[in-house]
Parts: C-alpha cells; structure tokens; sequence
C-alpha cells in the first residue's frame, strides 16, 4: 500500500501535530502512516477522507496484487 | 541449521562461561567483594535516577515552549524518546536499587550502608511515579489516567490509539520472546551452577519456574479468550 497523507498534508499546509487534532489520534500514528509502516483503520481512513476531502482510494493506493 | 549452529555456539559458549564462574569459586568472590558491589550498583542506580529526573525536567522545561509546523512535530518526536529515555532510566535505576539493597543484606553490610540502599529503592520509587506523571505533559490535550490511578495500566491502554498499540505490540512481542529465552536460560545456569558447585539454588530455579509459567499462562488465556 502507498499513501499520499504527506503529500496531502502540505497541499493543506498542515503539521503531523495538527492533522493528528483533526483526525482525533496521536502523531505517532500519522507518522506511521506516512512511513507506509502501518495500514490505518477504517474509520482513521474516512476521518483522513473527510479532511482532505479526497475518496479513500486516492489517498490510500494499493497494487492490483493487493487487492485481488 | 543456521538455528543448530547457534545453539551448539550459545551452548559451549554457556558452558565455559559457567565453568570459569565454579572454578572462580563464584560465591566466595561475590562475599568478599560484597561492600564494593554495593557501592558500585548503588552508585549505577543513582546516576540512573538522576538521569531520569534530568530527562523530566528537560521534558517539562519544553513542553511550555509554543511552537507551530514543523518545529512542533519535531518537539514532540524529541519528548516522546525522552519520555522513554525517562522510564528506561527510572526502571533500570530502581532495578539496580533493589539489586542494591540485596546485596547489602545478604553479604551482612553496616546498618547505615543498608539504610542508604533502602532510602535508594524509595527514592527511585518516587523517581518512576514522577516519570509516570510526565506523560500529562507530553499529551496535554489528552484523557490519561493520573498516576496514583489503581488502574493506571488498564487506562492507560485504553487511552492509547491503533498507532502506539502497533509500536506496543511489536516492542510487548519481543520483549515477551526475549523473556522467555533469557529467563529458560537462567534456569539452565542455576541448575549447572546447583550441582557443579555444590550450592543449591534451587528456590531460585523454583521461582523463575513460576514466574514463567504465571507468565505464559495469562498471555495464553488472554489471546484464547478473544
């Protein structure tokens, strides 16, 4: 799984600190997200959706392989 | 094979080590060198403490700083491997504390030397309470359970997010795996120790029996009851 939280996080101008407020976990958590070291919940997901107003998938982009 | 190849090298290296320890005459040494072993652990334990009550004011000192973008990721990356330098420290201090005042009762030191050793183990007692505490400063904004808290453990699981549990887990895991191995290895050198020289430490050998089978069997029931 790729991600593109930290890409999206500057178009947003925000900091881990202040993307972590928003979607109500800690920093660590968004780091390990940006690092690809942890695949997020659902509801972590939706919550990053909502923030950046972005569908999941294009924010979170599995292989084919992945997914079939 | 790679697995044989390191257990035949952990076992000879095991073996040796064990026979330097009988041929040493290990108890008789630790005896007459009992007042130094004292003061030295107790010295470790005090710098340890120290060093975790520099790394709380550090981390106290900074947290009042406001501070925005990256600066403030960055802040809070530094507190968070303070905050465990913090109760590394702490623990490892109060750790040697308690090895500390062991020893200055079992090899019979002054009074006044085992007084220092316990006046030791209650300040690092505090020193790891105050470590505990820290936390509200790292986290402000967050719902985490005090201290003093009985269920301090439970709430502060509970307060944890998907992201620190994965860390938790990875970390509880290996430390769990290295606990076993290490503790199956005192166990094995108690014995060797036992019948090589002839002192019997078998309440030992006992002990840590029960402390891994205590051990492995809440971790079993846990996982089996989810």
């Amino acid at each position: 799984m790729k991600t593109r939280l930290k890409e999206l996080r500057a178009r947003e101008g925000f900091n881990q600190t202040e993307l972590a407020k928003r979607a109500r976990v800690s920093r660590q958590t968004i780091s390990l997200i940006e690092r690809e070291d942890l695949m997020p919940s659902l509801l972590i997901a939706v919550r990053l959706s909502h923030i950046f107003n972005e569908p999941i998938e294009k924010i979170f982009i599995f292989d084919e392989e992945e997914l079939s | 094979m790679k697995t044989i190849g390191k257990m035949l090298v952990g076992a000879m290296i095991g073996f040796f080590a064990t026979y330097t320890l009988l041929a040493s005459d290990f108890e008789k040494t630790m005896e007459s060198i009992g007042l130094e072993m004292t003061v030295v652990l107790g010295g470790v334990s005090f710098f340890l403490g120290l060093l975790c009550i520099m790394n709380i004011w550090q981390i106290k000192k900074k947290a009042t700083a406001s501070l925005t973008g990256e600066e403030e990721d960055l802040r809070d990356e530094w507190q968070y491997k303070k905050y465990s330098d913090a109760t590394l420290a702490g623990n490892s201090s109060l750790i040697f504390a308690i090895s500390t005042l062991g020893i200055a009762l079992v090899t019979k030191q002054s009074l006044a030397l085992i007084i220092g050793a316990l006046l030791l183990v209650i300040t690092t007692l505090i020193c790891n309470t105050a470590g505990l505490s820290v936390i509200k400063f790292v986290y402000p904004d967050r719902n985490l359970p005090e201290a003093s808290d009985k269920n301090y453990a439970k709430k502060l699981l509970a307060a944890t997010d998907e992201g620190e549990r994965h860390v938790m887990l990875e970390g509880l895991y290996s430390a769990y795996n290295s606990t076993n191995i290490l503790l199956i290895g005192a166990m094995g050198l108690f014995i060797i120790y036992s019948v090589g020289s002839g002192n019997s430490q078998l309440f030992a050998i006992l002990v840590i029996a029960i402390v891994l089978v205590t051990v492995n069997t809440q971790y079993m029931f846990k996982v089996r009851s989810k």
